[in-house]
């Protein structure tokens, strides 16, 4: 009989006490101003992160079109240099076949 | 789809053709560079022409003329060999490349013929009043050298650059007389 009391004192509805509410405010509070800390760090560190990742994928795409540019260019140039002096030499030959 | 952009590719090359009549090719000449004591070898497509002319300073008056004249080309191949010894290379090679240039399109402007075994020829191509195309072989004894420019070749241009570039006076004015 005892123990039959006892269960129903321990299962019996209560009421929970007047700062439970307010307790679990709090906890959650505190749980939602970490989260946003930590949030808020890897906004700060990947936006940046990203940013240097773009721009060091430009520089090297730049770089990389300022090589082959400067290359054709000097291919030009030399493909006009040989074609200039070639054409000097015909207008020699030409004035040889003249005299 | 795949076919539609094969049909495309193919059609607007057949309209191309008639334009800028068929390329030039110095490939076979590549051999040549086992026997070649040195060589320059040069293929610039109009992309890279392109490319070439945005690297080309504005500072400078010769650069400016370049790249004008560059503007309506569509291919510059050069082929240069130099050799250590006489008939390193035969006229057969140099042959390949003329007989390329028979057909109707193409005119020879200037041959030259001598003792010495120098010799020398210029053909131009043109398409109506515009000058599509122009072939410069040099073959001496110890050197062989074809250049190819392929496109709308602004003769003003050359014009201009000639005494730049070394281009004959007599080579000009026969080139601006045909052109009219």
């Amino acid at each position: 009989m005892d123990i039959e009391r006892q269960l129903e004192r321990a299962l019996e509805r209560k009421p929970p006490s007047p700062e439970f509410a307010a307790r679990v405010l709090a906890a959650a509070q505190m749980q939602s101003r970490r989260r946003g800390v930590w949030s808020n760090w890897r906004q700060w560190i990947a936006a940046p992160l990203a940013a240097s990742l773009l721009l060091l994928a430009l520089g090297i795409e730049q770089r990389k079109e300022r090589q082959e540019g400067e290359a054709a260019k000097a291919q030009l140039l030399q493909a006009l240099a040989l074609t200039s002096g070639k054409l000097e030499k015909i207008q020699e030959l030409v004035r040889e076949v003249q005299r | 789809m795949i076919c539609n952009w094969i049909r495309a590719a193919l059609l607007s090359s057949a309209l191309l053709v008639p334009v800028f009549g068929q390329s030039v090719h110095l490939e076979s000449l590549d051999r040549l560079k086992a026997k070649a004591s040195g060589n320059v070898t040069i293929s610039l497509d109009a992309s890279l022409l392109q490319l070439a002319s945005r690297f080309l300073s504005d500072d400078d008056a010769d650069q400016r003329d370049i790249r004008k004249l560059v503007a309506g080309l569509k291919r510059i191949s050069v082929r240069n060999f130099q050799f250590d010894r006489d008939g390193d290379y035969s006229i057969g090679d140099v042959d390949a490349i003329r007989n390329q240039l028979r057909d109707p399109g193409w005119s020879k402007l200037v041959e030259v013929r001598n003792r010495r075994d120098d010799n020398a020829d210029v053909y131009l191509r043109q398409d109506g009043k515009n000058v599509s195309g122009a072939v410069v072989i040099v073959a001496e004894p110890r050197e062989l050298t074809v250049v190819s420019f392929e496109g709308l070749i602004d003769m003003d241009g050359i014009a201009k650059l000639a005494g730049k570039f070394g281009i004959p006076d007599s080579v000009r004015i026969k080139v601006e007389r045909r052109g009219k």
